[in-house]
């Protein structure tokens, strides 16, 4: 699932320009904004293998340096990409969070140590909040072209995190109401 | 920290109920830097507002101390306390509380007029903020002719009229759609890299508490937490 989305990811960046490898990545994490960053082995993977099935060619630059080998998109590589963006919508994400697992592992047997695994946990989703808030006012404050996409990009990170801490603060009041006070 | 605008110590404020005093605030000890931007969270009923307020000298402590810009407010006469707040404190409310037979212009002026400010210098100063807020063209119009979006900031001009060096503001976003919401903070937020500005923020919403950059949770009149959620903002 991930890796389709790398593949027709690197396949729309050459859609637009031929490229080396490494600035591939650049523009793979700036495609999300960063919110999914890749690492330089798996571009030069994902690009050895589309090499293989004739989505992509590579030719060597005729700069100065050494490992001077650039890719770009063939016919076949464009119209994989095509039928790719143009596929229905996807699955809805896996719900799956080891926050689950500990939590599971814990709520019937110790209330204490549940409410604090849930404390703890806020504190965390605070912080990334407000780092992704960083980043937004960043964004809005460059005024760059980029701008619509990152947001949407950062949003959807900051929703899916108030999500978390609606569910947090929820849990916390559930507890609370079973266990009485609890300080 | 930098220099030192507030500090609570062992700060309590009881309210009677019939025969109960209800603590709303219950035993708080913090400081807030100058410069700083406070994002003060919790539930309705947590205390957050009561704890405002008495930054403020809205209220009064049961207990504690409470200074102020170096001021122990329970000392002040109301004279004094009612000066200090004028020159020292700018505020920003949910539900914007401007004068709606005023126009934008005016209620930004307001607050230098009844300093004694003549009114040219006071209208010269409130077109400028006006100018900082991004409402130049709205400067005629009375509320009413305003966005939500608008009015409030049409609010934040008028809070920092006097150049003070607090801001408070009480659920900001509250009344307003999340577009708006998202302007208000960054306006906030701007005042806060671009001026220095020191903000206390009270807010039930977690996105809008992100624009802080230490984030203090109340629960039962009590910190529950208090952590410093980021760094300065290039």
């Amino acid at each position: 699932m991930g890796g389709l989305a790398v593949k027709h990811g690197i396949l729309g960046i050459l859609a637009g320009r031929p490229c080396h490898g490494y600035e591939l990545k650049t523009e793979f994490d700036n495609l999300t904004a960063g919110l999914w960053e890749l690492n330089v082995g798996q571009i030069y993977s994902t690009l050895e293998r589309m090499v293989k099935d004739g989505l992509v060619e590579s030719y060597a630059d005729e700069g100065p340096g050494e490992d001077r080998k650039m890719y770009r998109v063939t016919q076949d590589g464009l119209k994989d990409l095509e039928t790719w963006l143009s596929r229905p919508p996807l699955k809805a994400r896996p719900l799956r969070d080891e926050l689950y697992v500990r939590l599971g592992l814990l709520v019937e047997k110790d209330l204490a140590a549940t409410l604090d695994l849930l404390d703890s946990q806020r504190r965390v989703y605070h912080l990334q909040m407000a780092e992704l808030t960083r980043q937004k006012i960043g964004v809005v404050r460059a005024h760059g072209p980029d701008r619509v996409r990152r947001e949407m990009m950062l949003d959807s990170a900051l929703f899916h995190v108030e999500a978390d801490l609606k569910w947090i603060e929820n849990c916390e009041a559930r507890l609370r109401a079973l266990g009485g006070k609890e300080e | 920290m930098t220099e030192e605008i507030i500090r609570l110590e062992r700060v309590v404020k009881e309210f009677r109920r019939g025969d109960t005093a209800v603590r709303a605030v219950d035993g708080v000890s913090l400081t807030i830097g100058r410069g700083e931007f406070v994002s003060i969270m919790g539930k309705s009923g947590s205390g957050k507002s009561t704890l405002l307020h008495l930054m403020s000298g809205l209220q009064q402590a049961t207990q504690g101390s409470v200074r102020l810009l170096g001021r122990e407010l329970s000392q002040l006469k109301d004279d004094d306390l009612t000066l200090l707040r004028r020159t020292h404190v700018g505020f920003i409310f949910q539900f914007f509380n401007l004068l709606p037979t005023l126009t934008a212009l005016e209620n930004v002026a307001l607050p230098l007029l009844l300093a004694k400010v003549r009114t040219s210098v006071a209208e010269a100063k409130a077109l400028e903020l006006l100018k900082t807020v991004g409402l130049t063209s709205r400067a005629a119009h009375k509320p009413d002719e305003l966005s939500g979006g608008q009015m409030q900031r049409v609010a934040i001009a008028r809070a920092l009229a006097g150049d003070p060096p607090l801001l408070f503001a009480d659920e900001p976003t509250g009344n307003l759609d999340s577009a708006s919401g998202e302007e208000i903070l960054l306006l906030l937020k701007q005042m806060q890299i671009d001026r220095g500005q020191t903000i206390v923020m009270v807010t039930h919403d977690a996105k809008a508490a992100a624009y802080g950059d230490r984030l203090i949770t109340m629960r039962d009149g009590r910190v529950l937490d208090d952590q410093l959620t980021g760094g300065m903002v290039g």
